[in-house]
C-alpha cells in the first residue's frame, strides 16, 4: 500500500485536525534516561524496593513486606521481622497482587443510570460523588431523623466513615457483620465471663503449649490465620492430644485423638454434659474456681440434669466415647485450650449460650491464665488519636432497634436484621439511607431476598468498594476505595503470644482514581459541614499514635516496619484477675438474668430437619476469604467452586454419585444454580456442607460470577440470638434436584424426641 | 537509505501525529473537548480518508460517559473490553503485566515517560500519544518495532472483544478508524523498508 492511497486527507481535515490543538495533549515528557532500558533487569522480585504493611486478605492482618519494581507490585512475603508469622503468607496474602491488579476493580466514582440493581453507571467525579453522598445524608437527616441513616461496616478502613454516622446521630452507624453474622455470640459470652473479648478478631488462646485442645466446630487449617495455625500444628507437634466436635470430618479432624460426630444444633447438650460430668466426677479445678469464680454453686445445680446418658441420644454420640474425650481434656488440665470458636452465628437461640458453656469449660479447667489456656492479651502502648467527630453516643431513639430488641446488641451496633426489618416495614422508623464499606451484605447478610427488597425502599444507597459485588451493583453511588496496598490506614497492635506493633502504609501509588478510606471519610465530612478528622491526612495521625509508643514513621521504617515487645500473657493465682463486675470469672452471668436471660447455659434445642431435607452447614476454605477472595484469579484458579459434600450412604440411596451436578432447594422452595456433588463418608447424613462465599450473582466479577453455589442465598430462614440479635445462619434445610427431578433425602439420623421437628412453610415449587 | 529516509520524512508528518493524538483523545473518558462538534467532525474527516462510511457524528456527553463507563471502565454484566494491553498480552489477564512492562520498555528508549495519569502505562489512549510522539520524532525503527512487537499484538485482540460486544456506534467506529489505521501505518512503515 502506498501512502497516496492510505492517507487521503483533504486540505479542510488537515486543518480540522490542526483546530484541536491536540499537540498540546500530549501526556509524554522527557525524563526516562535512555541507557535505563538496555541496564540488565534482575529476575523476578530480586532486587526489588521492600515496603513493610499490613495485608487485609483477611482479618487477620499479618505483616508483610510489598516487592516493588518499576512502580508495580511483583511479589507479595511475610514480614521476615514479624515475630507471628515471619517472611510466611498465606495463599490469600501472596495473591494480594491479583486483588491490586483485578481488571474488574472499581476504578473511577460511578453513578447509577438504570434501575438500581440493574448496575448501570456512568463514572463521574469525585466531587460529584461526594456532594451527591453529602446532599443525601442532609436530606435524609431532615425529612426522617438521624436514625434513618444506616451504616453497614467491615474492616478498620471502614471505622473512618463510621464516625460520620455516628456524629449525624444515628445510632445506626455501626452494623458490622463481623459480629451481627459472625463473631457476636461469642465476643459476648467470653466479654461476660471473663471481661474481655476472648475471641473477636483474634482467639486469645495458647495452643502452642497445650498438652490437650478441643475444637468444637472450629475447622483451623480450613480456616486459616497463619500465626493461629501454626500454633495449632506447634502444640500438635509437641504432643498434645486433639478434641474435635464437628458434624463433618474436618481437616482438624483428621488430626484428632477423638472425633465426635456429633448431631447439628446439640453442642450445649454436650458441653453442659460435660461439665455436670467434671464436677461430679471432681474432675475440676477446685482451688481455682474457688478463688476465682463466681456463680460454681448456682452452675453445679443448673448443670446437674445434664447427663451422659440424656446427651447421648440428643447429640447421637457414644456415652463412652464423650466420655474418653472429657477424660482426655481433664487429664491434661489445666494446660488445655478449649478453643472459644469465632463465627459462632449458627442457631440463633442458644449461640451465646454455646459459647458461655466452652468458656465455663475452660473456667472448670483452671485453663485460664496458664501455659496451654486461654490467656490475657499484652496491651501494646500506642498515641490516642482523636479526629473530633462525636465522643458521646448518639441520643437513643424513643423505640431503639437495638437494645429494645436484644438487651446487648449495643455491645456491638445495631442487629443487621433490625435494619433490613425497619427498612422494609418501617417499624419501628423508617430507614431510608444505607451507606456500606467494605462488606458485600448480599453474600453475607441472611436471606438476601429480603435485603434487596429492602434496597428497594431507600432514598439512598450509596457504596465504597473494591470490586464490582453485588452491594455495588445495588448502590446508586459507588466510590472507588484503595486496597490496602495502596492506602495508609492506622498504626496496628498486636497483643498475642508475640506482640508487636506495625502500621499498614502503602507500597504501590492508588490505582485509576481509587482513594483510601480515610481521605473519602474526610472529605465527605467535609461537604456535610462536619467538624470531623483534624488531621489533614493519614501520615499526621499515624505519627500521633506512633508517637505514643516512642516511634517516628521513619524511625519504624528503619527497623523493618515492625517492633516487637515482650509477651504477658500468664497470670500467677496471687496476680489472677480479670475485668468483670465482680472481679472474678462469672460462671453465672448477673448481666443475662437482669435482662430475662439466661445467666447459666441450657440446652434449647434448634429444630431438627424437616422431612426429605437435611441441614445445611458451611465452612471456610484455606485460600479463601468470605466472598471476598472468589475474584481472584490465583485463588480461584486453585479452589474455583465449593462443591456440595452428602453422606455416601445418603447418597447411594438415593443414587447420587461423586461428581453429579445437582441444584439445592431450600425448605421455602428456593433454589440454587447447579453445584457438584461430593460423596464422602466424611459427613453426617442428616448435613450436608458447602464452603461459604462462592455462587456469586455479580456478572462485573469475572472470575467470580455463577462459580459454585451460594451458601447464602439458600439462607431464607433465620432467627436471632436473644442476647444480642446476631443472625442464625445454620436454620435452613435443602434437599436435591437432579434432572428437573426433586429428590426427598431420607432420614438416617432420626433425631430423639427431645428436638423438635422443623415446620417448613408451604414448600414452593419450581423454585425461585 | 536515503531514499526510505525521504519517504519516510513524508510518511512521518504532523497530519498522522494529529490522527494519533485524536484516537487517543477519543479513547479518553468524554469531557468538553473530545465530544465537541470540532472533535467530531475531525474524526468523520479520518474515517472518510480511511474509507470508512459513517454518518454524522454526534452524540450528547451524557451518552458518551455512559457508553465509555459501561465498555471501558466497569460493566454490571462483564461485557466490557478493558483498554489495556497487560490484559491481552500477559497470562494472567491483570492489569500491570507484561503489557504494560513491554510499553515502558518502548517509552524508556525513546527516552520519555508519561505524565502522571490515573491509568496504567499501558493504556490505549497512551499508547496513542506515544505513537504521535514517535511519528512527531521521526523514529521509524522504534515506530515499526512498537507497532509490530506490541500495539497489534494486543489491539486486534481489543477490538475484536469490542466489536462482539456490538457496543455504541461512536466507539465501534473509534475501534474500526483505529484499526484501520494501525494496521495501514504498520503495512506502510514495512512497504517503506522492504
Amino acid at each position: 500500500m502506498k501512502r497516496r492511497n492510505f492517507l487521503k486527507l483533504s486540505a479542510s481535515a488537515c486543518a480540522a485536525l490542526a483546530a484541536l490543538e491536540l499537540k498540546d495533549k500530549t501526556i509524554f515528557k522527557a525524563a526516562y534516561a535512555k541507557t535505563a532500558a538496555t541496564s540488565p533487569q534482575l529476575p523476578g522480585s530480586l532486587g526489588a524496593k521492600e515496603i513493610p504493611s499490613v495485608c487485609e486478605m483477611c482479618f487477620w492482618r499479618c505483616p508483610i513486606v510489598g516487592k516493588v519494581k518499576d512502580k508495580k507490585l511483583v511479589k507479595i512475603e511475610g514480614n521476615p521481622k514479624s515475630p507471628a508469622n515471619g517472611p510466611r503468607v498465606c495463599a490469600r496474602g501472596n495473591s494480594g497482587v491479583q486483588l491490586l491488579y483485578d481488571p474488574d476493580r472499581i476504578k473511577y466514582p460511578l453513578k447509577r443510570t438504570g434501575e438500581r440493581g440493574e448496575g448501570k453507571w456512568a463514572r463521574i467525579s469525585w466531587d460529584e460523588a461526594l456532594d451527591e453522598v453529602a446532599h443525601n445524608l442532609k436530606e435524609v437527616k431532615k425529612k426522617y431523623g438521624p436514625h434513618a441513616l444506616a451504616y453497614f461496616d467491615h474492616g478498620a478502613s471502614a471505622e473512618f466513615m463510621r464516625d460520620i454516622f455516628k456524629t449525624l446521630g444515628s445510632e445506626n452507624y455501626t452494623n458490622e457483620p463481623a459480629f451481627y453474622q459472625c463473631v457476636g455470640p461469642a465476643a459476648l459470652a467470653y466479654l461476660k465471663t471473663y471481661g474481655y473479648i476472648t475471641t473477636g478478631t483474634r482467639q486469645y488462646v495458647d495452643m502452642q503449649n497445650a498438652k490437650a485442645m478441643l475444637l468444637v466446630g472450629t475447622h483451623i487449617g480450613e480456616n486459616v490465620h497463619v500465626s493461629h495455625v501454626r500454633e495449632f500444628i506447634q502444640g500438635l507437634q509437641n504432643g498434645a492430644k486433639l478434641v474435635v466436635v464437628d458434624p463433618r470430618f474436618s481437616a482438624a479432624a483428621a488430626k484428632a485423638d477423638i472425633y465426635l460426630p456429633i448431631r447439628p444444633g446439640t453442642d450445649t447438650a454436650l458441653l453442659l454434659a460435660w461439665m455436670n460430668f467434671i464436677i461430679t466426677e471432681n474432675l475440676y479445678d477446685k482451688d481455682f474456681v474457688q478463688k476465682h469464680c463466681s456463680g460454681f454453686d448456682e452452675l453445679k445445680k443448673a448443670v446437674k440434669k445434664y447427663t451422659l446418658q440424656w446427651a447421648s441420644p440428643i447429640c447421637d454420640l457414644p456415652v463412652e466415647d464423650m466420655k474418653k474425650a472429657i477424660l482426655l481434656l481433664a487429664k491434661n488440665s489445666p494446660h488445655v485450650s478449649i478453643h472459644p470458636g469465632r463465627h459462632s452465628t449458627w442457631y440463633g437461640r442458644g449461640d451465646t449460650s454455646r459459647h458461655q458453656a466452652l468458656a465455663i469449660l475452660a473456667a472448670l479447667f483452671g485453663a485460664v491464665g496458664v501455659k496451654g489456656g486461654l490467656y490475657f492479651p499484652t496491651p501494646v502502648k500506642k498515641g490516642h488519636v482523636s479526629f473530633g467527630c462525636a465522643e458521646e453516643e448518639p441520643e437513643t431513639p424513643s423505640k431503639s432497634i437495638s437494645e429494645d430488641y436484644y438487651p446487648f446488641a449495643s455491645t456491638f451496633g445495631s442487629p443487621t436484621s433490625k435494619i433490613i426489618e425497619a427498612t422494609r416495614t418501617a417499624n419501628p422508623y423508617p430507614i431510608k439511607l444505607w451507606g456500606i464499606n467494605g462488606v458485600n451484605i448480599i453474600q453475607t447478610i441472611p436471606n438476601p431476598y429480603q435485603t434487596m427488597e429492602a434496597i428497594k425502599n431507600l432514598d439512598f444507597i450509596f457504596c465504597e468498594e473494591i470490586l464490582p459485588t453485588e452491594t455495588a451493583i445495588w448502590s446508586d453511588i459507588v466510590l472507588p476505595g484503595a486496597t490496602y496496598l495502596e492506602r495508609y490506614d492506622s498504626v496496628y497492635t498486636y497483643d498475642l503470644l508475640t506482640p508487636y506493633l506495625t502500621v499498614r502504609q502503602p507500597v504501590v501509588e492508588p490505582m485509576f482514581e481509587t482513594k483510601s478510606s480515610f481521605w473519602i471519610a474526610r472529605e465527605l465530612a467535609k461537604r456535610i459541614g462536619l467538624k470531623c478528622f483534624n488531621y489533614n491526612n493519614e501520615i499526621e495521625f499515624i505519627e500521633e499514635e506512633l508517637k505514643g509508643a516512642g516511634l517516628t514513621l521513619k524511625g519504624l521504617n528503619k527497623k523493618g516496619g515492625i517492633v516487637a515487645y515482650e509477651p504477658n500473657p500468664y497470670r500467677s493465682s496471687k496476680d489472677f484477675k480479670v475485668a468483670t463486675e465482680s472481679g472474678k470469672v462469672q460462671l453465672s452471668i448477673e448481666d443475662f438474668a437482669d435482662e430475662d436471660l439466661d445467666p447459666i447455659p441450657r440446652f434449647v434445642p434448634t429444630p431438627a430437619p424437616p422431612k426429605g431435607y437435611v441441614r445445611l452447614v458451611y465452612g471456610r476454605s484455606p485460600v479463601h476469604t468470605f466472598s471476598r477472595t472468589m475474584n481472584n484469579k490465583w485463588l480461584h484458579n486453585e479452589v474455583p467452586e465449593n462443591p456440595l459434600w452428602v453422606n455416601d450412604e445418603l447418597a447411594k440411596q438415593v443414587g447420587i454419585k461423586d461428581g453429579d451436578e445437582v441444584v439445592l432447594e431450600n425448605q421455602d422452595g428456593y433454589r440454587s444454580w447447579p453445584i457438584k456433588v461430593k460423596v464422602t463418608p466424611g459427613i453426617r447424613p442428616d448435613t450436608a456442607y458447602m464452603v461459604h462465599g462462592f455462587g456469586s450473582r455479580s456478572k462485573a466479577l469475572s472470575k467470580a460470577y455463577k462459580q459454585g453455589v451460594s451458601d447464602q442465598f439458600m439462607i431464607t430462614e433465620y432467627e436471632d440470638d436473644p442476647f444480642m440479635g446476631a443472625s442464625s445462619h445454620r436454620t435452613n434445610f435443602i434437599r436435591l434436584v437432579k434432572a428437573g427431578k426433586v429428590i426427598n433425602l431420607p432420614e438416617l439420623c432420626p433425631p430423639p424426641k427431645e428436638i423438635p421437628r422443623f415446620s417448613a412453610k408451604k414448600t414452593k415449587t419450581g423454585g425461585k | 537509505m536515503g531514499y526510505y529516509g525521504a519517504n519516510l520524512k513524508n510518511l512521518l508528518n504532523k497530519e498522522l501525529a494529529y490522527i494519533c493524538r485524536l484516537l487517543a483523545q477519543g479513547f479518553t473518558y468524554p469531557n468538553g473537548e473530545n465530544c465537541s462538534d470540532s472533535f467530531f467532525s475531525a474524526v468523520e474527516q479520518v474515517a472518510r480518508a480511511l474509507d470508512i462510511s459513517c454518518k454524522k457524528v454526534s452524540f450528547p456527553l451524557s451518552e458518551l460517559r455512559e457508553a465509555y463507563t459501561l465498555l471501558f471502565i466497569n460493566e454490571p454484566n462483564g461485557q466490557w473490553a478493558p483498554p489495556f494491553s497487560s490484559v491481552y498480552l500477559g497470562t494472567q489477564g491483570m492489569l500491570m503485566d507484561t503489557g504494560r512492562d513491554e510499553a515502558i520498555k518502548f517509552y524508556k528508549k525513546a527516552g520519555l515517560e508519561p505524565v502522571k495519569t490515573e491509568e496504567p502505562e499501558d493504556f490505549l489512549a497512551t499508547e496513542l500519544h506515544f505513537l504521535a510522539e514517535l511519528v512527531d520524532s521521526g523514529q521509524r525503527e522504534l515506530l515499526s518495532s512498537f507497532l509490530s512487537a506490541h500495539l497489534l499484538k494486543w489491539y486486534p485482540h481489543f477490538y475484536a472483544r469490542l466489536k462482539a460486544l456490538e457496543p455504541h456506534p461512536y466507539y465501534l467506529l473509534l475501534a474500526e478508524i483505529t484499526s484501520k489505521f494501525l494496521n495501514t501505518l504498520n503495512q506502510e512503515v514495512i512497504d517503506e523498508t522492504t
